[in-house]
């Protein structure tokens, strides 16, 4: 008796941890992917709250949470597109380039979020329906997770095998470490740090559109 | 490289241009007449006695902010946290007037005061001692140690000290007379405007003339060399985020006895990260930071009046901080790639 | 060696070699030349851009000397004898050498370099020992990459050591805190001046002062530091004499020469010399060693680390190879063999001096 309560506890804590931690683990592979080709973007909390404002609207007008996921990832890589403009196309500094990106996205998800705000969405469909409640321990689990959460954890898989054992990652490792070489060795480094900066407010705007579409499920919390 | 004179103007020039021109194309995308919103910007903010006590209320702690970036940034040090060490600051103080509301004016007020600026300073600190010793990049701590601070706040005005009369709302009780900074010029601009001008002024003076600011330039430009002259870098890192702090706090002290009469939620709406970017749009520059933060703080009162007069939602003056620094940051960069040596 | 085998496996048509030898022994300069003379048997066309006679020697068909960004020579390799191609790189007469440094008159240590043990994230000292006595010049050769610029730091007291102590005239300067009396009798002349020795922001007249920065008034006097500042430049012939000049517009040569009007401009008891001549043509390479045997004359312990073997062997009293952090041999000028310090440089063979 006190076994199933300590496992049901244990399932309610593990899947809360799961929850709360899908857009992290997106948000952060997005971020260290952009850093592992050299680059620093502090911008991407304006990217996730750009992602969570466009991603929540999109998905109550549609009625579809795929496609606000969508949504919110192009409006983080949209805003991203700023810090490779200013930072590759402008040899400016990346720090401050990162804030000004911040800046934008703080600005962006306020002024339209007030808008958007108590709107109804529908998130996804957990793993499992309700009466597998009922299960020790991967119960709660598979009844509060959408399929949200294993996908942010097979990204993450992905994205190492990826950076280590394909010739991209390799490229993308390379620029990282000597931009000089990578460019004697016939890659070309800016193109590849535009990728990684795109890929991250890709990834950054999805983890913001789970936060809000799926998460939550209350829009914009700016 | 350093760009030449004419380059450096062509650039502040054309920075300007494109901020001018990408936020009329913002104003436009919301629905509005972009270059009469912005004369009518131009007007809440400077045009009568009225807008410009508002815009100096804003300048005050945006240069006090400005000025906590730009130190370290003669040492090279890059600090984010000037927002987080305004709060911090903000709670030091109003730790010394919830303590003893009934001290009388020549004790409380230096004491708050005192109490908001080491608040700030030890924040700060804080991060530069993790600098120095560990090597801790201090954008990261600064910027992560901002959230900390707010929530602090926000559970001491939850908690601890909620003035029960307060009704729901969460806030410190009203501050004493004696604990209230006085307003200069006329304005509602508090005497922390001084302060900052004066601070700035001697902080200019300190880094350009004396033995001190070469100590910060050789250490900014080459450690090891810097070591060859005796300099020290870790007693400079933690000297330098002290005063910024100091400064970060005492304004976040100002702002709630002054402003807002109490400590709440909402004693600053991102002057930390205002401030950053004036620091950055002065070029570091202690002098320069003072009328540039007027300017800022003219477009941060405008925003708030387009919200009140025109239903344009305040966020439009974040927006446009965010367009004037991403402008200004293409403008000078560009202008740097424009004199790179190659060979 | 392991970027020359990258070379290999890239099947290039034309190979571009930048100073190859500089990280190599001796019998590894050897089967590079070979190499590269294999490279171009098999029609394959090779630029080998270098400062050293020997490298050309060995394996140039065809000669370009450049100077000032500019070609100023151009003929077949046999139509040019070494000293016209020193004529060309340097554009003056010929270059006479410099007077052999006279040997100490005493054999009292003055600098004792005991276990000494240092680490910088990567290259790194292993107790290392040796004394020196007053005006006796130490020449330290080796690969460049096993430790030397750390040894160089350490003994400059940037580096802390581990283990291990300096003491240098009965003070112990290794573990010191930035002690203004020892500063003043340890002068450092590293290489690459623009990263190591000056601050490329400062302007020359700043640049100069550092060694007293700490002893200046609260509100220094500009117009003090710019006077001392055009003295020292017009002694040590520092080029262009502009005191507000950036330190990053002046040439290599000039840049050390400034250095060296800092650092040797008074008399020291330990100079460190951290390959003080490299990318410098003749000249200004000259002019360095000259200020340098001239604190010897006086009686200063000197430091010398160098990648010219010939340079060494003409001119130090003794010399020492490191190789991984050690140090492998310590022998007199008079005695040194090429092929034994060769195989020390290689890591072959382990003898106390």
């Amino acid at each position: 008796m006190a076994e199933t309560e300590v496992l049901a506890v244990a399932g309610s804590w593990v899947a809360a941890m799961l929850r709360s931690s899908t857009p992290l683990m997106l948000v952060t592979t997005g971020e260290t992917l952009t850093q592992r080709v050299g680059i620093v973007n502090l911008g991407i909390e304006g990217q996730m709250l750009c992602g969570a404002c466009v991603g929540f609207a999109v998905a109550a007008q549609t009625g579809s949470p795929v496609l606000g996921f969508a949504a919110g990832a192009a409006a983080g890589l949209l805003l991203s597109l700023v810090h490779v403009a200013l930072c590759l196309g402008c040899d400016a500094n990346q720090i401050g380039s990162g804030i000004a990106v911040f800046t934008l996205g703080l600005g962006f998800s306020s002024y339209f979020g007030r808008g958007v705000v108590g709107g109804k969405v529908a998130g996804l469909a957990p793993l499992a329906a309700s009466d597998a409640a009922g299960i020790p321990f991967a119960g709660p689990i598979l009844t509060q997770l959408t399929p949200m959460a294993p996908f942010a954890i097979v990204t993450v898989l992905i994205a190492g095998l990826w950076l280590y054992r394909t010739r991209t990652g390799l490229n993308w490792r390379i620029v990282g470490e000597s931009f000089q070489t990578a460019r004697a060795l016939g890659i070309r480094p800016l193109v590849v740090q535009a990728q990684g900066i795109l890929v991250g407010g890709l990834m950054s705007g999805f983890a913001g559109a789970i936060l809000s579409v799926d998460y939550t499920k209350l829009g914009p919390m700016s | 490289m350093n760009p030449s004179t004419s380059t450096k103007i062509i650039a502040v020039l054309g920075g300007v241009a494109a901020f001018l021109g990408t936020a009329a194309i913002f104003l436009a995308a919301i629905g509005r007449p972009p270059f009469a919103t912005l004369m009518q910007m131009a007007l809440y903010a400077f045009g009568d006695s009225y807008s410009l006590s508002e815009s100096l209320v804003k300048a005050t702690p945006i240069l006090l902010c400005a000025l906590s970036v730009i130190l370290p940034a003669r040492l090279g040090l890059i600090t984010v946290g000037a927002e987080g060490q305004l709060y911090f600051g903000a709670l030091t103080g109003t730790a010394v007037v919830v303590s003893y509301p009934a001290a009388p004016m020549i004790v409380l007020m230096p004491a708050m005061l005192v109490a908001g600026a080491a608040g700030g300073a030890f924040w700060s600190g804080v991060a530069g001692l993790l600098r120095a010793r560990s090597n801790v990049n201090e954008t990261i701590s600064t910027l992560l140690m901002n959230y900390v601070a707010v929530l602090l706040v926000s559970y001491v005005i939850y908690g601890a000290w909620k003035d029960p009369t307060s009704l729901g709302w969460p806030a410190t009780i009203p501050f004493p007379k004696a604990a209230t900074v006085p307003s200069v010029f006329g304005t509602r601009a508090h005497a922390g405007l001084v302060v900052g001008i004066i601070a700035a002024v001697i902080l200019h003076i300190a880094v350009t003339y004396a033995r001190w600011g070469l100590a910060l330039r050789v250490l900014a430009g080459n450690r090891k060399v810097a070591s060859m002259a005796g300099f020290d870098f870790n007693r400079q890192t933690l000297l330098v985020m002290a005063i910024g702090g100091a400064l970060a706090g005492f304004a976040g002290i100002c702002e709630t006895s002054a402003i807002q009469g109490r400590l709440q939620a909402g004693i600053s709406v991102g002057y930390g990260l205002t401030g950053f970017l004036v620091a950055w749009l002065s070029g570091q520059h202690f002098l320069r930071a003072i009328p540039i933060a007027v300017l800022v703080g003219g477009l941060i009162a405008a925003g708030d009046a387009l919200q009140l007069y025109a239903k344009v939602p305040s966020a439009s003056a974040t927006i446009m901080q965010g367009l004037l620094f991403a402008v200004a940051l293409g403008a000078s960069g560009l202008a740097g790639k424009r004199t790179t040596r190659h060979g | 060696m392991v970027e020359l085998a990258k070379v290999l496996n890239l099947n290039a048509r034309v190979v571009i070699l930048d100073e190859p030898t500089s990280v190599l022994t001796p019998a590894e300069a050897e089967r590079l030349y070979g190499f590269i003379r294999t490279l171009a048997a098999e029609g394959k066309a090779v630029v080998l851009i270098t400062h050293k006679l020997a490298d050309i020697a060995a394996c140039a068909n065809r000669i370009i000397v450049m100077r000032g960004g500019r070609i100023v020579d151009a003929a077949p390799a046999r139509e040019r004898s070494p000293e016209a191609l020193v004529d060309a790189m340097v554009g003056r007469g010929v270059v006479g050498s410099l007077p052999v440094p006279a040997a100490p008159t005493s054999h009292v240590p003055v600098l004792q370099v005991r276990g000494l043990t240092a680490q910088v994230q990567g290259p790194f000292v292993r107790h290392v020992s040796f004394e020196l006595a007053a005006g006796e010049i130490l020449g330290i050769a080796g690969v460049s990459g096993n430790g030397q610029f750390t040894l160089a730091e350490t003994l400059a007291g940037l580096v802390p050591a581990s283990t291990g102590d300096v003491v240098l005239d009965g003070v112990s300067i290794a573990s010191r805190a930035h002690d203004g009396a020892i500063a003043g009798s340890v002068a450092y002349i590293p290489e690459r001046p623009l990263d190591n020795a000056v601050v490329a922001e400062l302007d020359l007249a700043l640049n100069l002062s550092l060694r007293e920065a700490r002893r200046l008034p609260l509100f220094p006097r500009r117009e003090t530091i710019v006077r001392r500042a055009e003295a020292l430049m017009a002694r040590y012939d520092v080029r262009p004499p502009r005191p507000a000049l950036g330190a990053s517009a002046l040439s290599g040569g000039n840049l050390q020469k400034l250095v060296i009007a800092r650092e040797l401009s008074r008399k020291a008891k330990l100079v460190i010399a951290c390959y003080p001549a490299m990318g410098l043509d003749v000249l200004a390479a000259q002019a360095v060693y000259r200020e340098m045997f001239r604190q010897a004359a006086d009686g200063a312990c000197v430091v010398w680390i160098s990648e010219e073997l010939d340079d060494l062997l003409s001119y130090a009293h003794r010399i020492a190879v490191m190789h991984d952090g050690a140090i492998m041999g310590i022998v007199r000028r008079e005695d040194a063999d090429r092929q034994v310090l060769g195989r020390w440089m290689a890591g072959h063979g382990r003898n106390a001096a």
